[in-house]
């Protein structure tokens, strides 16, 4: 789809966390491609690793956590690879993040427009006066209304929107190449959220961002991406551009997905439900993760399903799906 | 079709209270004037952002806090104004189910504690007759009659709301308030518990006040639907006509607002500017006017009343007046 080289390439990443009940395979060999000016999204439910594979990017792996497998690089660089104190210029600089909750990723005792400042005197090596007219440039840059008091605000004294805005301040202060924005619009209101995306499909625009958008909603999905992989139990189920995706799914998983929602243009007596729940990473199903709560295995039995695990394979240009029914032969 | 609950006129204010000695500095109109029916064995939905007022008026219906002002008419009697017996009477007929069922469980209780609290409370039967009540009440909801003594951690999301659901239930009620109650669920667990009120609303005959700030799903329970904003209804209308044809500039506001699922219709949005205003200091005359499209000099001036318009009654000038700009 982009010839140009990826900016940011995850090759095969594992990331576990040993537990008294076991090896929890968080994220377990996800592998992308990320291109200058694109969005993907990744989609998916508590618990499919959507966060973990973005922590993992960003080098912040909590205890016990630990990246067992794969190669994630930023351009050229090899970030698994780095030094903390090397990983420290990148990260915030050319790689940044924004949390689902701004209230506490914001800390309470200093004002944001000290927060933003230190920004752009920890990776550019601005003096404070410089940092602090910086900080009011990217201020008026994400909308703050009267930037000049708000600067001297604490985050208390912020609402969730405001708070959010000063969260994607600070993300594109430095213009990093690369914004991963993990659920940046749940804790808010419908009508906020509709601004906080307009606001970041704006930046991109302008600043040609590769973004990773990471959400349970399909909404913003649908809204949001250039391409979509979704993710299920540590693994990217299936993996397409966005209008592909809502057309035409393939993987049982996304499908059941997309009948379980309801929509405002539609009148259904009943949801879709998918049965059961996701299997607990510690002690996963031997064949397909899905296997167990897969209603259309049951139309059509495949033996593979419940005893080898499918691959993650190519069934049409630039779309690809992890299910032993779509791929196997 | 007639009315279950008839809410008539309920304010809930509360007062700031500030500085040393704790004076009232001001009041928060947190629900101002809600007049509305719901009728039997039907669902009102009640749609609006943060800081609405939805959750004080849930609880000033199942009487957490009583009213400012207004009645509240269950079964065609007075319940607010009634003397304590009949209070609690009409009390178990209205249920509540919360949003976090990870925090409205007492951790420590095995679950069929909490599920016959109500019971045992009002003092009904011995413990085999709460066993039994539990038992039932579990399969109803669809869980396992052996969960009745697991605890509360030892369920998932999705089945700590059907507890919940099931907490509800074994009161017999007759009315259910059902404050954001798939929030904090997962869609595909959502799809479970949206499913299992549905189907618990057609057996018991049971009404309904379900309130959520997701559009798609009031869409998708609702008969009649309610919109507030800052505390006043600004809309009331049957569910097909609000999302086919809404009149609120924040009803339209919030309805294109919210994303859909479907990447062809991307990015026709009607944008908001602005914020909620602060409910302490709330502007002069339509509280919406400052984001509104719509608003001229009346607005600012002139709160607007809501005013019935074919099945749906709203409350706002520029409708009344026909004006589109």
């Amino acid at each position: 789809m982009n010839a140009a080289a990826p900016i940011l390439t995850v090759k095969d990443l594992s990331t576990w966390f040993d537990t008294r009940a076991g090896t929890a395979k968080a994220v377990d060999g996800v592998s992308f491609e990320l291109h200058a000016g694109e969005t993907l999204c990744v989609v998916g439910e508590s618990g499919c690793g959507k966060s973990i594979t973005a922590l993992s990017i960003m080098g912040l792996i909590p205890r016990p956590g630990r990246i067992v497998n794969g190669q994630i690089l930023f351009k050229e660089l090899d970030l698994l690879a780095l030094k903390e104190r090397e990983f420290a210029k990148v990260r915030g600089n050319r790689i940044s993040m924004i949390f689902q909750d701004p209230s506490s990723a914001l800390n309470p005792v200093h004002t944001v427009g000290d927060q933003i400042a230190e920004v752009f005197t920890l990776h550019m090596g601005l003096s404070s006066a410089e940092a602090h007219k910086s900080a009011l440039g990217v201020m008026k840059a994400v909308g703050i209304p009267d930037p000049e008091t708000r600067m001297k605000a604490y985050p208390h004294e912020m609402s969730g929107g405001m708070a959010q805005r000063i969260m994607i301040a600070m993300a594109l202060a430095c213009e990093p190449e690369v914004l991963i924005a993990d659920e940046p619009t749940t804790a808010l209101d419908v009508t906020i959220q509709a601004q906080i995306l307009e606001l970041m499909r704006d930046l991109q625009d302008r600043f040609e961002t590769a973004t990773i958008l990471i959400t349970h909603d399909l909404g913003i999905v649908a809204e949001m991406a250039d391409r979509v992989a979704v993710m299920y139990a540590g693994q990217v189920v299936e993996f397409a551009d966005v209008v592909t995706l809502f057309d035409n799914p393939q993987h049982p998983y996304t499908r059941a997905l997309m009948r379980s929602i309801p929509t405002i243009g539609a009148e259904q007596e009943m949801l879709e439900v998918i049965e059961g729940r996701v299997p607990p990473l510690t002690n996963l199903p031997k064949g397909c993760r899905f296997a167990p709560r897969c209603a259309e295995r049951k139309e059509t039995p495949d033996p593979r399903c419940e005893t080898e695990a499918p691959e993650l394979i190519d069934i049409a240009a630039a779309h690809s799906c992890r299910c032993w029914l779509r791929t196997g032969q | 079709m007639n009315a279950l609950l008839e809410i008539r006129g309920i304010k809930k204010t509360f007062p700031v209270r500030k500085g040393l000695f704790q004076r009232v500095k001001g009041h928060v109109n947190a629900v101002r004037d809600v007049t509305v029916d719901i009728e039997r064995g039907t669902t009102l939905g009640l749609v609006g952002e943060s800081g609405c007022g939805k959750s004080t008026l849930a609880k000033v219906l199942v009487g957490l806090y009583p009213p400012s002002e207004g009645e509240i008419r269950f079964n065609g009697k007075p319940i607010i104004r009634a003397e304590a017996t009949e209070r609690i009477d009409t009390a178990r007929s209205i249920q509540i189910v919360f949003q976090d069922p990870y925090s409205s469980l007492d951790p420590r209780l095995p679950i069929w504690r909490s599920i016959a609290e109500g019971l045992s409370i009002h003092h009904e039967g011995d413990a085999s007759t709460l066993w039994r009540r539990v038992g039932e009440i579990l399969e109803l909801v669809g869980l396992p009659p052996n969960a009745a003594d697991r605890y509360p951690h030892e369920f998932s999301g999705g089945q700590r709301q059907r507890i919940g659901v099931a907490r509800a239930l074994i009161m017999d009620p007759e009315f259910i308030i059902c404050d954001e109650p798939t929030s904090a669920l997962d869609v595909s667990v959502q799809a479970q518990i949206l499913n299992l009120l549905k189907r618990l609303q057609e057996e018991l005959n049971l009404t309904l006040l379900f309130i959520s700030h997701n559009l798609s799903v009031i869409r998708h329970v609702a008969d009649k639907v309610m919109v507030m904003y800052l505390g006043a209804v600004v809309e009331i209308a049957p569910a097909r006509q609000l999302f086919n044809a809404p009149l609120h500039p924040y009803t339209r506001a919030l309805l294109s607002a919210t994303p859909i699922a479907d990447p062809k219709l991307r990015g026709r949005r009607i944008k908001l500017e602005g914020e909620l205003p602060s409910p302490i200091n709330p502007p002069p005359g339509c509280t919406f006017h400052p984001r509104c499209p719509l608003a001229n000099d009346r607005c600012k001036r002139e709160e607007p009343r809501l005013k019935p318009k074919g099945d749906a009654s709203v409350a706002c000038h520029a409708v009344e007046e026909g004006r589109t700009e």
